[in-house]
């Protein structure tokens, strides 16, 4: 009896390091790639070589892209931040009838599949005139990461206690300088999370920016999904290799920031 | 005025104010969640009731294209593979996300219980793109599995794997697999362990309690993996594309290639069914995860 449930143990222990096996060689197999001779992505690869990285610094539209990605995450996390925020400050402090409606609708983007708001907004912004550019694409990727926004921040404003709050109306403070000197740093946290799922979510995003985006706009995943369907050299396994270790910095940057966050409090309180 | 009067005496000066803030508040909001998302889904769901005729769009109020969308057995061949796709995926998915979410929860060592939700949950943050592209140098023809293949002896050539659905199945049961962790892990760690202590005291074995006692207590767990995988296998897009190559048709590989012939109409009818079948799912599995949870505690009452 025992000795049986000691095996069915390891069993398990097997099946669990051979699922996480499965779950990083697709990554090792790319580092593996990247550094191949040859020009094209077979195994195992034709000899050892960093010609491949040497050969990125020419391939101009890759470090474009990634600006381009840089630049249309963040004004979407911005935007979506800060229209959040508001909005889920409005439906907590000041509920109307209806505000239960309209957290349902800020929150509904979540259930529409990606390609259906990627056509949706094809269509809204062809109409618009702004189709192709990168001003198109963080309007359509903040409406995809407003629910995380009001979600996280929301449950995170309604855990404040509102007797900090009113201490400060009560010493005169105005509502505008309440929310900066008392909500804002007890909203840090939540903040800095949704910001980071946000940030990582529009980084990834494919099927609204591959409709809506033209040549010369594109980010890097759709950059890459381009060059993909049309060459095979190992410069993909290149880019992938530079794209891993980009989340791996914003994985444990974000990490570090969460954990250094009362000192981000001190610094704040001491000005 | 009634309502009014039994409230707290609030000056209308403030009242007003509140009312002004509230809408400044909400404005930004108002602003881009009304133009760009209900404006946008709104004339993008006029486009279905067009007509395509010709290679141009006609501009009117009919239903042909639903009604040439739900009669073809063409389209209900690509429903059909679509959801098939998603059925294996999170088939696949549970059984490996299950032992791997035991585990997690029961390790003791917190250094190996780190290391394995890094394991799992790094990949999140890696582009699909990214990780479609491995799978495509592991599966392609020259890649690693059928070099390994090769070495064994299975094969001359090597198998093919890609630009099918075995490779699209595999590469997103890796791309979901997190997901479905998650929910299991979560329930796993609140589960405490006097239940499965007593049941052990009873007398049943370490199989009779798994089924009895941890299997069933995860089973809320379970219920919202299958859901968050089911949806997002239905409506996934980037890894059907780039490892079925365009052989392997779903429901949003379809919707991008009609967009691309400018075919609005149909890639609206295709992408309102593709909505309304992912919300259908997702409370089918709710509702049964219930009623099954519902059936097992009144039974075991009895």
């Amino acid at each position: 009896m025992r000795t049986k449930n000691v095996s069915f143990k390891w069993v398990l222990y097997v099946a669990a390091i051979l699922i996480c096996l499965f779950l990083t060689l697709p990554l090792l197999i790319i580092i593996l790639t990247s550094f191949g001779a040859g020009t094209s992505s077979v195994f195992p690869p034709k000899g050892f070589s960093t010609e491949w990285y040497s050969h990125l610094a020419s391939q101009k539209q890759f470090g474009q892209a990634f600006v381009n990605s840089l630049i249309a995450s963040s004004g979407a996390t911005l935007l979506a931040l800060v229209g959040g925020t508001l909005a889920a400050m409005a439906i907590l402090y000041y509920p109307f009838p209806g505000s239960g409606v309209l957290k349902a609708f800020f929150m509904s983007p979540m259930v529409v599949p990606k390609i259906t708001l990627g056509v949706a907004y094809l269509i809204l912004f062809s109409k618009m005139h702004i189709a192709g550019g990168l001003f198109a694409l963080i309007l359509g990727e903040a409406v995809t990461v407003f629910p995380f926004v009001i979600s996280i921040v929301g449950s995170a404003l309604a855990n404040l206690k509102p007797a900090d709050r009113e201490a400060a109306a009560d010493l005169g403070a105005k509502p505008l300088r309440v929310f900066f000197t008392v909500t804002l740093p007890q909203l840090k946290i939540s903040l800095l999370m949704a910001g980071a799922i946000s940030f990582v979510f529009t980084f990834d995003q494919v099927e609204t920016a591959l409709l809506i985006l033209r040549q010369g706009s594109y980010t890097l995943p759709i950059q890459l999904f381009i060059y993909m369907e049309k060459w095979q050299d190992p410069t993909i396994a290149v880019v992938s290799v530079m794209m891993i270790v980009f989340a791996l910095l914003l994985f444990f940057g974000i990490k570090v920031a969460l954990k250094s966050a009362p000192a981000m409090e001190k610094m704040l309180g001491k000005k | 005025m009634t309502k009014a009067s039994s409230r707290p005496v609030k000056r209308p000066s403030q009242s007003q104010s509140s009312w002004l803030m509230r809408l400044l508040l909400l404005l930004p909001a108002l602003l881009l969640m009304g133009i760009i998302y209900l404006a946008g889904m709104l004339i993008f769901s006029r486009f279905s009731f067009d007509a395509f005729e010709q290679g141009t769009i006609v501009s009117a109020w009919r239903l042909d294209t639903y009604k040439a969308f739900l009669s073809d057995p063409y389209y209900w061949k690509l429903i059909g593979s679509t959801f098939r796709l998603a059925l294996k995926v999170t088939f696949w998915s549970l059984l490996l996300a299950y032992p791997l979410a035991y585990v997690i929860a029961g390790v003791r060592s917190s250094g190996w219980r780190q290391a394995m939700l890094l394991v799992t949950f790094m990949p999140l943050l890696i582009s699909a793109v990214v990780r479609s592209y491995g799978w495509m140098i592991i599966l392609s023809r020259q890649g690693f599995l059928n070099w390994i293949f090769m070495k064994l002896g299975l094969t001359e050539t090597g198998f093919n794997l890609m630009h099918n659905e075995t490779g699209v199945v595999i590469a997103l049961v890796h791309i979901f697999l997190p997901f479905m962790v998650f929910p299991i892990l979560s329930v796993l760690l609140q589960n405490d362990g006097v239940l499965k202590h007593a049941a052990h005291d009873l007398g049943a074995g370490k199989w009779r309690t798994f089924f009895t006692i941890t299997f069933p207590l995860s089973a809320r767990g379970i219920a919202s993996g299958v859901q968050i995988v089911f949806t997002l296998c239905l409506t996934a897009f980037t890894t059907p594309q780039l490892i079925g190559g365009g052989r392997v048709m779903t429901l949003p590989v379809f919707i991008y290639q009609r967009t691309l012939d400018t075919n609005w109409p149909m890639a609206a009818v295709a992408s309102l069914f593709l909505f309304a079948a992912s919300i259908l799912v997702s409370l089918l599995v709710n509702r049964s995860a219930e009623w099954l949870m519902y059936r097992r505690s009144t039974v075991g009452g009895r």
